[in-house]
């Protein structure tokens, strides 16, 4: 009993503590959004609801709950009420995986700041449950009944599939170098020790542009392409449903952002800093909170780049994906690994 | 025959033929306002000035007639007479009587009922100056003076081409209008103490080219451009005038004469023009219903035909009387007559020949209805002139009657005696387009469209068959009584042609021998006239 | 025709160049305070042009009565089909006017035409934009509306009366 207790309160804590920052962080980024984009193009942005607008997710959430839930007749309602979840679920659980920070001891207990510790094949299960987000995209505009959504989904498909096999390839590498599939054993690798992104850049960049793909953020966002495709799969969506297919994209931003802060840029690691220095409690705590910081860097990056870039061309999108990034990412994958065996590159843990 | 040249045309004309009548067979333009096809030849408004070879100046081609020359005067060899209509001398003559007209003329056009379809309008463009010379004030002169009941005259826009004034003088031969004053200062009015109230005064309306005379009942109702127009037929009488309906969302706002020589000439009478007003009042009724005890219970079309079989279960209607109307079309009388056949126990029907006033030289008939010899073609009796109606009812249980307001068509005097006589039949069942005082008696009320409202082929007095158009679309529970029938026998379980005006026309084609190769394209603008086969 | 392509050189076909000064472009974009062009609408107001074209009044004649003649030449050019007048008979010397004159402003498009064909001048384009309503009903401004919103003429500010003969504009 206690044994079962000692393990499942920790971890639903973190769980608590983890959605509540991921969730706030996906409302929070959604204001990002508008804020920056308002700055970059001379705008002032939401500055009425509270201060800075910053009460301006709540707002936007009230808003959501009280519109109106439209199921479009032609709709295939069993399909079209659960697709929304379909998004927005596996991009939590993607979190269960993602190691966050070091550890905190407690009690002369030491607690590892991530969900389900000891996971070894964290990354395939983070890459196995980030994928199943497509299948919202793809349920959503098939059952919506409606040309656009159904289109909106097909692009959507062929455009994660596209692009899945240079996210695939491109941390192979990575997990190549660092020997296992662990992400904690990962971020382990690159401490003391060239952040992955110095090394693998190839890779580094491979990935960054698979995963803008991955995320369907601009340029690469072609299922929804208002100016084709009026919402593109969400286009029958309304009210919360609607909302759910929103958070579920900016959640698999942060998500992304994690991915990308914990295989290329060193977790939690900052350079010559020793986290256990600090404390039982305060250096995971810090850890934390470094690694949040850079994840709040690169959803600044996505933000940045959603309004610099305009949007590919469905064709262009295709060359991109299998003429320019496949094949770099599998000469990626030779050079490192021919490093790594000929001239004893690598980590060794 | 003299041979004529028009501008690069050459024609054969018969000796003693005016210019303008030649041209316009050929269809060469030359502008007119005061000559009219049926009107005497007057000369008086300049505008068909051409320049005819030889001749000092500009000739008016409506009075200038060509003649045979002797073969060896003949010009360039062969002509009798050379005409231009586009010299520089023709097109100054053109631009300068154009100009002449319109010195005083007011430019009322944002508020003239003519426009858009005003003469002055339509040379000007094509054949005046875009501008003014004239920098004075214009001469004012009377404008809105009632020269009739129907009529509105407006001295300022009159261009003094006479034609209603010889409309007067030749076609009612009541001669009220006459020019005063002079000069500028010219205008129509009428003979003191005289009013324009001959009955066809609107005509002059017609044919004035101008908005100088505009009709009372239709100023200032609609402009021209907006307004939608069916071919149709004046269903006021058995002359059958051919008539266009002009309607704008789905009101009729007036009635004008189409040309056709051997119906109407070109004119109607004012009592027929006068319908667009008369159907306003028309209490209407757009759904079928059934009267009980408890009063009237109205369904929609489709509702009401298996609740009136089960009526019929109830009551008796083997041997009905039927009254049947002139105001059927030739359609509607064939759906009558399988009706009768297959329902009424080939109860016979009349057509009431509903009569007043008198014939007179023109048009105007004392036949009220506008397709008797229709009827008799098509086998229904028709009664003799004004009938006592409660006479047919007599011994009857039951009667049908279509189209026809009994009760307010009875002399005074039989009054009493047909409205007893119609509440004690055991059913009475109406069909008309108005909810009239005889189908407040009915039992059950079938409402029609009105004969604007449909499609239908109708036959004057002269066997001259035409067809009507729809002007406006009907409120859907209301049907033309074939459609009706279609229905009543489908539903009473036997076989019908199909509801529509062209599978009833069908039946008619098969009912009238001579129409049988005929198609509805030539029934199309004017008619024919069926041979003598009148019974 | 034939497009000329520019050249490329091999690093600019990665895209890389142009997507950096794209970024450098937006980002010096994000510390300029003091260059944001927002209005902050309800408090802060834009300053009209002259030829504003708001919504359509009907503007009223040196007799107190409506310039307009019912002529439906504004009904007729409107591209929306927004205008419906009805004729009537007038005892004044223009005989004709409108007896009802409705504006349905849901779906007027301020093109302007109904101002430029009018023979009298009768409708104006005002410098009216807040239209909005709860109810589409009440977006169709009858005569005594239309009236009553171009009561002072546009080309006369600040005149509560109709004009007299003494009024230059
Ligand atoms: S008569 Fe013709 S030209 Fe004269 S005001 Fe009327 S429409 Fe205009
Ligand atoms: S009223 Fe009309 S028809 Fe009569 S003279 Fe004047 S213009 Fe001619
Ligand atoms: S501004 Fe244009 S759309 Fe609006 S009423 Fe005038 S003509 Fe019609
Ligand atoms: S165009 Fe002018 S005068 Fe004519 S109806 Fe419109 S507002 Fe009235
Ligand atoms: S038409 Fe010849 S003078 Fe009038």
């Amino acid at each position: 009993m206690n044994a079962w207790l000692a393990i499942l309160l920790p971890a639903a804590i973190k769980i608590v503590v983890i959605l509540a920052i991921v969730l706030t962080g996906v409302a929070y980024t959604t204001l990002a959004e508008r804020k920056v984009s308002a700055w970059m193009q001379d705008r002032k942005g939401p500055n009425r609801v509270g201060p800075f607008g910053l009460l301006q997710p709540v707002a936007d959430g009230m808003k959501f709950f009280f519109k109106e839930d439209i199921t479009p007749r032609q709709a295939y309602k069993p399909v079209y009420l659960l697709a929304p979840l379909c998004t927005l679920v596996p991009a939590l659980v993607t979190f269960s995986v993602i190691p966050f920070g070091t550890e905190i001891t407690v009690a002369g207990k030491s607690y590892p700041l991530w969900i389900a510790p000891g996971m070894d094949l964290g990354l395939l299960f983070l890459l196995s449950i980030s994928s199943l987000a497509i299948y919202g995209i793809i349920l959503g505009g098939w059952s919506s009944g409606n040309k656009y959504s159904i289109f909106g989904a097909l692009r959507g498909a062929s455009q994660v599939v596209s692009y899945e096999l240079g996210v695939g390839l491109s941390l192979l590498t990575v997990v190549i170098w660092s020997g296992s599939f662990g992400l904690q054993d990962i971020v382990n690798a690159q401490k003391g020790h060239p952040w992955f992104f110095l090394t693998h850049f190839l890779g580094f960049i491979v990935f960054l542009v698979a995963i803008f793909a991955e995320t369907n953020r601009l340029p690469f966002d072609l299922p929804e392409g208002e100016s084709e495709i009026v919402g593109g799969y969400h286009t029958e969506y309304s009210g919360l449903r609607f909302a759910m297919f929103f958070m579920g994209e900016y959640a698999n931003m942060i998500t992304a952002s994690a991915l990308l802060v914990t295989l290329f840029f060193g977790g939690w690691n900052l350079p010559f800093v020793d986290w256990a220095k600090f404390g039982p409690i305060w250096g995971g705590v810090l850890s934390a909170a470094v690694f949040f910081t850079k994840i709040a860097f690169f959803l600044f990056f996505f933000i940045w780049v959603r309004w610099t870039l305009p949007r590919f061309r469905y064709d262009q999108l295709m060359n991109i994906g299998w003429k320019r990034l496949f094949p770099l990412a599998l000469a990626n994958l030779l050079l490192m690994t021919t490093l790594m065996v000929f001239f004893g590159f690598g980590v060794k843990q | 025959m003299p041979l004529l040249k028009i501008d690069d045309q050459e024609i054969e004309v018969k000796a003693g033929e005016t210019v303008l009548s030649a041209a316009l067979r050929c269809g060469i333009a030359i502008p007119y306002y005061c000559y009219h096809p049926a009107l005497s030849i007057a000369g008086q408004c300049r505008m068909c000035l051409v320049e005819v070879k030889g001749a000092p100046k500009p000739l008016t081609a409506c009075s200038t007639a060509v003649t045979s020359l002797p073969p060896d005067k003949k010009m360039d060899g062969k002509y009798d007479m050379v005409v231009s209509t586009k010299s520089e001398i023709a097109r100054k003559a053109q631009r300068s009587v154009l100009e002449f007209l319109l010195l005083n003329h007011p430019l009322d056009c944002p508020i003239c009922d003519q426009a858009g379809e005003c003469q002055l309008q339509e040379y000007s463009y094509t054949y005046g100056n875009s501008s003014s010379r004239f920098d004075f004030e214009k001469i004012h002169g009377p404008k809105r003076v009632e020269i009739g009941a129907h009529v509105v005259y407006d001295s300022e826009r009159c261009i003094k081409c006479t034609r209603c004034i010889r409309f007067c003088e030749e076609i009612t031969k009541t001669g009220e209008l006459t020019l005063v004053e002079r000069g500028a200062h010219a205008r129509v009015d009428t003979f003191p103490g005289r009013k324009l109230d001959n009955p066809y005064s609107v005509c002059t309306v017609d044919i004035c080219p101008v908005g100088a005379l505009t009709s009372k009942e239709f100023r200032f109702k609609e402009r021209v451009w907006f307004l939608q127009s069916a071919n149709s037929v004046c269903p006021e009488c058995s002359r059958g005038c051919s008539v266009r309906y002009d309607t704008y969302k789905g009101d009729v706002l007036r009635l004008v004469p189409r040309e056709n020589p051997e119906v109407n000439g070109f004119w109607m009478c004012d009592y027929g023009r006068l319908l667009s007003e008369r159907i306003k009042e028309l209490p209407r009724r757009d759904r079928p219903g059934i009267r009980t005890e408890k009063g009237w219970t109205f369904y929609t079309f489709e509702a009401f035909w298996p609740i009136f079989m089960e009526k019929l279960k109830k009551e008796d209607l083997s041997s009905p009387a039927a009254i049947v109307s002139g105001r059927m079309t030739l359609e509607e009388m064939a759906a009558y007559k399988l009706l009768a056949g297959k329902a009424l126990g080939g109860a016979a029907g009349v057509a009431l020949n509903v009569a007043s006033g008198q014939d007179d030289s023109l048009l105007i008939r004392r036949e009220r209805r506008p397709n008797l010899y229709g009827a008799r073609m098509m086998g229904i009796g028709v009664s003799e002139e004004n009938p006592d109606v409660a006479a047919l009812l007599k011994n009857k249980r039951s009667a049908l009657i279509i189209r026809e307001d009994v009760v307010k068509d009875a002399a005074e005097s039989q009054k009493a005696a047909l409205v007893k006589a119609l509440q004690g039949l055991g059913l009475l069942i109406v069909a008309d387009d108005a909810f009239t005082a005889t189908a407040e008696l009915a039992h059950v009320y079938i409402p029609l469209t009105a004969w604007h409202e449909m499609e239908g082929t109708t036959v004057n007095f002269k066997g001259h068959l035409q067809k009507t158009a729809r002007a406006v679309m009907p409120p859907r529970n209301r049907k033309p009584f074939h459609d009706a029938v279609s229905a009543w026998l489908a539903a009473a379980g036997g076989q019908a042609p199909e509801a529509g005006f062209a599978a009833w026309f069908a039946e008619v084609k098969k009912a009238v021998p001579e129409l049988a190769d005929k198609s509805l394209r030539d029934l199309l603008p004017r008619g024919i006239k069926l041979k003598e086969a009148a019974p | 025709m034939k497009l000329q392509r520019p050249k490329l050189t091999w690093w600019e076909r990665t895209y890389f160049p142009a997507i950096l000064q794209g970024l450098a472009i937006t980002f010096r974009h994000i510390p300029r305070i003091k260059k944001r062009v927002t209005l902050e609408y309800p408090e802060v107001r834009w300053e009209l042009p002259k030829k504003y074209r708001g919504a359509p009044v009907l503007l009223t004649g040196l007799d107190g009565h409506e310039k307009c003649t019912s002529c439906k030449l504004c009904q007729f050019i409107c591209p929306p089909r927004a205008i419906n007048i009805v004729a009537g008979e007038t005892d004044l010397a223009k005989e004709k006017f409108p007896r009802e004159f409705t504006i349905d402003m849901g779906l007027c498009i301020f093109c302007g035409y109904c101002q430029e064909v009018c023979p009298v001048e009768a409708i104006w384009l005002k410098d009216e934009y807040e239209l909005a309503d709860y109810d589409r009903t009440r977006l169709i401004y009858t005569k005594e509306e239309l009236l009553a919103r171009g009561r002072k003429p546009p080309y006369l500010p600040g005149k509560e009366k109709p004009l007299t003969e003494g009024d230059k504009p």
